[in-house]
């Protein structure tokens, strides 16, 4: 019974002192260690969605002919839609381009897509993220703006090697500068944090009181491109009502996020260009 | 003590020193029960005085709107980086810490056993914590701010609860850029403050003002905890104009939050909130588009122009030029912004503390005057040669070949001065001036803006040379002359000379102007303090039909609208302006004739010689005044209440 009694004092002068090394080893050293755990950790986050992607391919394998021909026919409609929206953007990107010009304004910072799969999502009360199978390889920093077809989805919060962390648009350490659309005045958006089954929210602060979304006739909130990480006019969500604060000043107000943050399977990074030739 | 021969133990002076050992100890005793127990309150209260501190907040000021509900000012969002000291204490303290460690170690290295000035090292690491800050958005902004010692030290000593701002007024990308890349659990956090915000810049500035920081101290009467330590944010107060003739009204409830602070002077717990309130909101009765087509019609012109609501004496534009864009003095006025704006005698409200003779439509008050007194009447007949002597002096007529014979109305019409001089000398000084002084024109018209009228307005006449212009001799006719065409000592505002016109228009003697929009106003006929004219109908209407016919075929012709019938009388005076001659253009109107809405006084300043001329300069400014006011939907709505025009 002896040497029982004194494995268990190792293993607790063990975890003791790996207690103590994390308390106190330099700040160099524990970032070290967290960003190697994290890379060493990154594809347990990624086998699964690898996994998931295979078993869908697979289920999709049972379907019929006909069903495969149908989702063909379709697909090459959206194809086709697809095709006509893209020749519609790039006339409307050289018409801006030219209109810049004779102005002579400075053009919108460009942005690269880089589009990545959900891995893995942490929505719950503590956290408010998801990891993505991409990473620093293909361009992705820290501080990345992700969007998403129904809007905004987050910042990368770490980058590793061929994952990254995006912190959540609901998240409460989520901040960014916004704008209404239509109104040019800058408000700031908080995220409210939250727990799954519950539709994700945020919070606008500093809206000017003349200001005055309904139900039938919600603001939108959309992003502003002066800190640079995201473009002009990307939605963050949409404000039914707001309060006025006690100093009569300023609004706040409730926002309501895309419900299918909670389900997306594919975002989109925008790795800044410049950054990107770097 | 010997006694009996025996020596006894007890000495009497031993009991004199018990008796005063016991009263001290009595006393002390008594002293301590009366401090424990009599004073527990007091002491108690005192204590909680000495560990709470009390942060007074101004709350924001009151919007104005114009009278159609459009906002002529605002309180807009300032953004600044700041930082609360209570939050970075341990900071400081771990600084601190270390800083002593080095200079110990220093000294024992070198053997100093001078003094250590704990002080000055609790003052390098607040300076060594808040550079690191400073440093930090810096490297977010790429920017070059700094923070000197002096601006820290004095507000951990003084205002220590504040929040301390790093960076000031944050531009909107800085602004953006710290909100998204600063974590939002940092001690840096961006403070929303207000700035007062004026879209319209620098229209109808005069008359909005703008305000100034409020370095007294606030009035705190009824705030729960005055007895307390305070501080206080700096608020704003109304300097000039609508800003501060309202301020009162527009000034918000201050808040004030009483916070229970530790030995070291941070706070820990708020036990009172009281949140700061907004002003109310204040309705000027301009109309901002008939403002701006009048600014506009002025152009780089300097001069004044005042339109009124004939009824209620409201007024629905005040133009003042050259102005200034209130929006340069947020948050503050730099001096570089001040004297640029004294280089160009902007300060002035033109419109209001201009003192300018009047010049023809100043023959009005004379035409009137010869009505009241018969001296002439609607018929009366006068011939013009291009001039008259009186005295030993040759008066001229504005037309050198002179008019011919004229009545009434050809004379308003061409404005001829040999009529109104004769009409004048006829009628005497004293019945002139009488008449002007009913208009009031010699006194304040009773406008709400609290401006300087350290300088007065002047109605010429013998007593007032007497007094004020000894050395120019005794009234002589000559005196007169100058009176009647509004020339000599006559010195008038243009509010002034747009009240006259809106008097006339009603038939009566005063107009009360007023800033302040009140829509009960245009319910029932507005009481304005003067008095019927008195004049026979057929006297009033050779008057309004004099300028009729200045309009339709006189020298008012640049007024004339399509369809709007207009009475209206220019003028053109001459003011000696550093030893040059220079004129004043003027014009004065209503419209319209039959059931008169709007009164416009404009004046224009001659910058070089024979420049500028009444009917040519400032006729088009009054047409664009009239047409925008016709044209917009400010004169249905004064339209409903006909008033009682005539004499």
């Amino acid at each position: 019974m002896e040497w029982r009694k004194y494995t268990a004092l190792r293993t607790a002068a063990i975890f003791a002192g790996a207690v103590l090394l994390c308390l106190f080893a330099p700040s160099a050293i524990r970032s070290f260690v967290s960003s190697g755990f994290d890379e060493f950790r990154a594809p347990m986050d990624s086998i699964p969605s690898h996994l998931a992607d295979l078993q869908k391919y697979w289920s999709l394998h049972s379907n019929s002919k006909r069903d495969l021909i149908e989702a063909g026919r379709d697909l090459a409609r959206l194809n086709a839609a697809y095709e006509l929206k893209l020749l519609e953007n790039e006339s409307l990107r050289r018409r801006l381009e030219g209109l810049e010009r004779i102005m002579n304004i400075p053009s919108d910072q460009k942005f690269r897509y880089e589009v990545a799969r959900v891995a893995r999502r942490d929505v719950n009360a503590w956290w408010q993220r998801m990891v993505i199978r991409k990473g620093s390889v293909h361009g992705i920093r820290e501080g990345c703006a992700v969007v998403c077809a129904s809007g905004v989805v987050g910042r990368i919060a770490s980058a590793g090697t061929r994952t990254s962390v995006v912190e959540l648009v609901s998240s409460r350490r989520f901040r960014m500068a916004a704008r209404f659309a239509g109104d040019d005045r800058p408000v700031i958006y908080y995220g409210r944090g939250g727990v799954s089954m519950h539709a994700a929210e945020g919070e606008v602060f500093d809206v000017p009181a003349d200001m005055e979304p309904t139900l039938k006739k919600p603001a939108t909130l959309v992003t502003s491109s002066l800190a640079g990480t995201f473009p002009d006019g990307i939605e963050i969500g949409k404000v039914r009502s707001l309060s006025l604060g006690a100093d009569g000043i300023f609004k706040s107000g409730t926002v309501e996020l895309s419900p299918r943050l909670d389900s997306l399977a594919e975002v989109a990074v925008l790795v800044p260009v410049s950054e990107d030739s770097k | 003590m010997e006694k009996n021969g025996q020596y006894s133990n007890w000495n009497p002076r031993i009991s004199v020193f018990y008796a005063v050992f016991a009263a001290a100890f009595l006393f002390l005793m008594g002293s301590l029960a009366y401090r424990q127990i009599y004073l527990y309150d007091y002491y108690s209260a005192r204590g909680e005085r000495q560990s709470m501190r009390r942060i007074i907040e101004p709350g924001a000021r009151g919007d104005i709107y114009d009278r159609n509900m459009k906002l002529l000012v605002a309180n807009e969002p300032r953004f600044s980086a700041v930082v609360y000291f209570n939050e970075i204490r341990r900071e400081f303290r771990k600084e601190y810490m270390r800083l002593k460690k080095i200079e110990l170690e220093k000294r024992e290295a070198s053997g100093d056993d001078s003094r250590i000035n704990y002080s000055e090292i609790s003052s390098r690491a607040r300076a060594n914590v808040l550079n690191g800050y400073v440093d930090q958005i810096n490297s977010i902004l790429g920017s070059d701010y700094k923070l000197t010692s002096a601006d820290y030290n004095r507000h951990f000593e003084n205002q220590r609860l504040l929040p301390f701002p790093i960076i000031r007024d944050l531009k909107g990308r800085e602004h953006a850029i710290l909100a998204e890349r600063l974590p939002v659990d940092s001690p840096i956090q961006i403070y929303t403050d207000t700035a007062r915000y004026y879209p319209y810049g620098d229209s109808a500035a005069h008359l909005l003002g703008y305000v100034g920081s409020n370095f007294d101290e606030i009035n705190t009467e009824g705030m729960p905890g005055d007895d307390l330590q305070t501080f206080f944010f700096v608020g704003k107060i109304g300097r000039s104009g609508l800003e501060k003739a309202f301020d009162s009204k527009l000034q918000g409830a201050s808040g004030a939050k009483i916070w229970v602070v530790d030995l070291d002077g941070y706070q820990y717990d708020n036990i009172v909130d009281v949140r700061p309130k907004k002003g109310s909101d204040v309705v000027a009765s301009i109309d901002i588009d008939l403002q701006q087509a009048v600014e506009d019609a002025f152009g780089e012109r300097k001069g004044a122009a005042v339109a009124l609501d004939v009824k209620t004496g409201e007024v629905l534009a005040m133009v003042s030029r050259p102005s200034y864009d209130p929006n340069l003095f947020s948050p503050y006025m730099t001096y570089k912004v001040s004297n640029e704006i004294t280089r160009r005698g902007a300060w002035l409200n033109r419109a209001t503390q201009g003192l300018y003779p009047p010049g023809s439509p100043y023959k009005l008050m004379t035409a009137v005057a010869g009505l009241m007194t018969g001296v002439i009447d609607e018929n009366t007949v006068k011939t013009c040669e291009g001039g008259i002597k009186v005295g030993t002096r040759i008066f001229p007529c504005n037309k050198r070949s002179g008019h011919g014979n004229v009545n009434l109305e050809d004379a308003i019409a061409h404005s001829c001065n040999v009529y109104f001089y004769e009409t004048a000398l006829e009628a005497g000084i004293e019945a002139l001036s009488s008449t002007a002084k009913d208009f009031g024109l010699d006194s304040r018209t009773g406008i709400e803006l609290k401006e300087d009228y350290s300088r007065r307005t002047v109605v010429s006449d013998p007593a007032y040379k007497k007094k004020y212009r000894p050395y120019d001799g005794p009234w002589t006719g000559g005196d007169t002359a100058n009176a009647s065409i509004g020339q000599g000592y006559q010195l008038q505002t243009p509010l002034q000379m747009a009240c006259m016109t809106a008097s006339l228009a009603r038939g009566e003697t005063r107009t009360r102007p007023s800033i302040i929009h009140d829509p009960s106003r245009v319910c029932g006929p507005a009481y304005h303090g003067g008095e019927k004219l008195g004049m026979k109908p057929e006297h009033y209407k050779a008057v309004i039909d004099g300028m009729k016919a200045a309009v339709e075929r006189g020298t008012a012709r640049r007024v004339a609208i399509e369809g709007v019938s207009i009475a209206a009388k220019s003028g053109t005076a001459q003011v000696p302006v550093r030893g040059e001659k220079l004129t004043l253009a003027w014009m004065v109107a209503f419209a319209p004739v039959e059931n008169p809405q709007i009164a416009v006084a404009v004046v224009v300043e001659g910058e070089e010689e024979g420049d500028a001329a009444g009917g040519r300069t400032a006729g088009p400014i009054a047409r664009t005044a009239l047409k925008k006011f016709f044209d917009s939907s400010v004169a249905p709505r004064v339209a409903e209440n006909p008033g009682e025009s005539g004499g």
